[in-house]
């Protein structure tokens, strides 16, 4: 494969044309970013490449042949692989029962299991991917673990050009650069990879092409050198204004002044021992009114086990918890819901929306919400559009049809979709975790804004990210979370360097 | 949509079943066809065959929207139709508008505390409803066997049955000398009731949230197993009724093999109807009428009446064919261009 061309590619959906005429020619060896806003067409345009959809005008050439795909199969087989946003694994298989499963030539009946974790081996010492045994369960491994498994099982299946959607959202800084080291080695290997992204740093820092999609059109196709970030920040956003670069925080309530007891305080709570799964050790905080707290760390240090506590799915073993200055008894997300606390999970799809309901119906799911647009026994089916209506607005959710199935939405419009619920009522103390992952610029400095806003109005927040600058820039008070240790508070001007050598535990020998 | 695909696929393949056993498949669904709703009588038959598979139907639906497969309905029937004979002795006395109302409570509070024990098992031992649900349908059957046969064996003692309920719990005939009774045109509304509970009360929204993703329920504050209880409770009262109406409306009393298995009939309903209460309107009185119809088939075309049976399972099998992904993504683009003008 030496080359793959879109020529006019068209894809419509009942409310939006997604893609419009798009052409794009791709070169074996390059690593060309696909960069845009949220639903600007990107993902679409990848999925109709890599045979999950197929458009409804314009064709794929490789190396100058017309290609057809019917399924993803048949873009594997012509040596395409797409990395997804979502993960297509199976949670339960083991690392290499995973890439089995992409294997082209694979014998129907037998699973030779050594062979096989030997050639995974094999394949991750020949591109420099790190695993740590093709053994364990993907269920076990971290996120960046797994994308990494999702990457083995594109170059297991022969595919020459790999589809990364988004692939640095949930990403440390460190496991970024691990991620974008390997792409390199990928390239001079002579592989084709997309890379489809909205982080206009990343595209600067290790693309050699890119493409910028806006509204489903094509703006320009560019060698990378050439770009300057504001260039492209106006190519992807158009000619509409940019957002602030800087935050100001909103002040604090000078703390001896506040008559009111803190929001929320954790004092020496200890997680119980599960199997798998980070255990807490003597966490202790205050979150005070109209603070944002910043929990930075790398994934699986127990940001999952802290986020279950905080929203009581899981209880203390040890510990209390005070909400508003009462200690907790009853400690189930239905009372803490009630007390208003919001969550903004992690994993959208599988913790904070319901698939099979529309837009509206998702936009309820939530006590806080349900208890103001119904607060009867009925649930009035005007409340809830004028409620849907007003949120999509407020929150520019495309398509902005109360109606749609918001499995039909984009990743970005599903986490708006999120936050527009959860910032809605009786916001008093919100978990955001990974709040603008998947977001755009302009989104996710929208999203920002919100919960600043929120903020300002008085209510904690705790903001739970593995993107450091995230942190950074929008935290009063930052905590480290290190295996399953609540380190600091530290000052948001602490340097990078400092912050990293807690979040890798070396900050001891500093 | 695939349901109807589903019912054509099926009538089909059951064509070509009869045409390999030289039989006429014109002449056999004919008269499938006009004895199900070939005149008046016939059409209130059909009806009245369907009323407890309607409000059986209902009670699977209602469980499957907080993602719970009941598949004890047949069992909660029949613990509704004892307990509509058991208390229908104690109200003779009473006036209908009495008497009626008071044994169908009692046939639901019956349906619905069979349905409380897989609940319990559910939500507080992780213990699997469709295991237990369907375990209780034999306990219900047997319960019911040895009832007929010693407490509530008929006065005369001669036959395992009870005797028959008295006059005044009697459902009133809509159109004597027709069997359509009251229970037909209160299953419509009971249809109704649960398609306003699902989708107009908050009642419903939440049942429907722990259905559709019960972790993001839960997380959103909602009480995921006080949920799956109420439903599980609810199904188990309507399947309940469903034993009540029968036996007040059509058998007046009850016996071994009182219901030819309305309850598991009423899962495949559920399947057709969709998880809608409307789907599962038609679905029951489709099945209704394929149960009527199906005593002039065997007379006209000399078939086995058995092959209404076959059909029904064959609707199914096809249904869940149509319902695998890849069948579906094929269903979807075949009407594409209808949202693409």
């Amino acid at each position: 494969m030496q080359q793959v061309s879109l020529r006019d590619i068209t894809k419509s959906f009942p409310h939006t044309r997604a893609v419009d005429q798009v052409s794009i020619t791709f070169r074996a060896g390059e690593i060309h970013a696909i960069l845009g806003e949220n639903g600007a067409g990107k993902s679409t345009l990848m999925h109709i490449l890599s045979g999950l959809y197929r458009p409804d005008a314009g064709a794929i050439f490789i190396d100058n042949q017309p290609q057809t795909f019917s399924s993803p199969r048949a873009a594997l087989a012509a040596g395409i692989a797409m990395v997804h946003q979502h993960f297509m694994l199976v949670p339960s298989l083991s690392v290499a029962e995973n890439v089995f499963l992409a294997l082209p030539r694979r014998s129907p009946l037998l699973v030779r299991r050594h062979l096989l974790s030997q050639h995974i081996r094999q394949l991750a010492n020949r591109y420099r991917i790190p695993i740590d045994s093709p053994d364990v369960p993907v269920s076990t491994l971290s996120i960046g673990a797994q994308q990494r498994v999702e990457i083995l099982k594109a170059l297991a299946s022969e595919a020459r050009c790999l589809i990364l959607d988004e692939p640095t959202a949930v990403l440390t800084p460190a496991e970024v650069e691990d991620l974008f080291r390997t792409l390199q080695g990928l390239k001079q290997e002579g592989y084709l990879i997309i890379l489809i992204t909205h982080k206009i740093p990343e595209v600067l820092a290790c693309s050699d092409q890119l493409s910028v999609l806006r509204h489903g059109r094509l703006v320009t196709t560019l060698p990378t050198a050439t770009c300057t970030a504001e260039q492209l920040a106006r190519c992807m956003i158009g000619d509409a204004p940019l957002p602030p670069l800087r935050r100001s925080l909103p002040q604090l309530p000078p703390q001896e002044s506040s008559p009111s007891p803190p929001l929320l305080t954790f004092e020496n709570v200890w997680s119980h021992p599960l199997h798998n799964r980070v255990t807490l050790h003597d966490i202790s905080f205050t979150l005070q009114a109209g603070e944002v707290m910043g929990i930075a760390g790398v994934d699986g240090n127990g940001q999952t086990e802290l986020t279950e506590l905080l929203i009581g799915l899981q209880t203390p073993a040890r510990g209390t918890v005070r909400l508003a200055g009462q200690p907790l008894v009853t400690y189930t997300p239905a009372v803490l819901r009630t007390a208003g606390v919001c969550l903004i999970p992690q994993d959208r799809q599988r913790e904070g929306l319901a698939l099979s309901f529309t837009v509206a119906e998702n936009l309820l799911l939530n006590v806080s919400c349900l208890a103001v647009v119904a607060p009867g026994f009925w649930l009035a089916p005007r409340a809830v559009q004028r409620f849907a209506a007003r949120q999509i607005t407020r929150f520019g959710i495309t398509p902005p049809s109360p109606t749609q199935p918001v499995s039909t939405l984009s990743g970005g419009n599903q986490q708006r979709v999120v936050i527009a619920r959860e910032l809605a009522y009786n916001a008093r103390v919100i978990i955001a975790v990974h709040p603008s992952r998947g977001l755009d610029i302009s989104a996710s400095r929208y999203v920002h804004d919100e919960l600043l806003a929120c903020c300002s109005r008085g209510a904690g927040i705790i903001l739970i990210s593995t993107d450091l600058d995230e942190v950074l820039t929008l935290s009063h008070r930052i905590y480290i979370l290190y295996q399953g240790r609540l380190l600091g508070p530290i000052e948001p001007t602490a340097s990078r360097e400092h912050i990293g050598r807690m979040m890798t535990g070396t900050w001891m020998t500093y | 949509m695939p349901s109807l695909l589903a019912v054509a696929s099926a009538l089909l393949a059951v064509s070509f079943g009869l045409w390999l056993s030289n039989t006429n498949p014109f002449i056999a669904l004919s008269a499938l066809f006009i004895g199900a709703i070939g005149d008046a009588y016939r059409l209130t038959e059909s009806l009245v065959k369907a009323s407890p598979l309607l409000y059986t139907g209902l009670a699977v639906t209602l469980a499957l929207h907080a993602g719970v497969w009941n598949i004890g309905a047949e069992g909660q029937l029949l613990l509704g139709a004892l307990a509509a004979v058991g208390v229908g002795r104690y109200v003779a006395a009473l006036p209908p508008i009495l008497a009626i109302p008071l044994v169908c409570s009692a046939a639901m509070l019956a349906g619905g505390l069979w349905a409380a024990l897989p609940a319990y098992l559910k939500t507080q031992r992780g213990v699997s409803e469709v295991l237990s649900t369907i375990m209780l349908n034999f306990i219900a059957a047997s319960l019911l066997s040895y009832c007929v046969h010693g407490p509530l064996k008929e006065s005369t003692g001669q036959y395992p049955q009870t005797d028959p309920v008295p006059a005044a719990t009697h459902l009133p005939r809509l159109l004597p000398p027709t069997r359509l009774h009251l229970g037909v045109p209160l299953s419509f509304l009971c249809t109704l009731a649960v398609s306003c509970v699902l989708f107009r009360t908050k009642a419903g929204f939440r049942l429907r949230a722990t259905g559709a993703n019960p972790l993001a329920a839960q997380l959103a504050g909602i009480v995921v197993k006080r949920e799956i209880n109420r439903a599980l409770l609810l199904s188990g009262a309507l399947a309940g009724l469903a034993g009540a109406i029968e036996v007040t409306g059509v058998t007046l009393r009850v016996y071994e093999r009182f219901s030819p298995g309305y309850g598991y009939t009423a899962i495949a309903v559920a399947l057709v109807g969709q998880k809608s209460p409307s789907g599962v309107l038609f679905a029951a009185l489709f099945f209704g009428a394929l149960e009527a119809g199906s005593g002039t088939m065997q007379r006209v075309a000399g078939v086995s009446s058995g092959l209404v049976a076959i059909i029904q399972a064959t609707i199914v099998f096809f249904l869940a064919g149509y319902s695998t992904e890849a069948v579906q993504r094929l269903l979807s683009r075949l009407h594409m261009p209808r949202h693409n003008p």
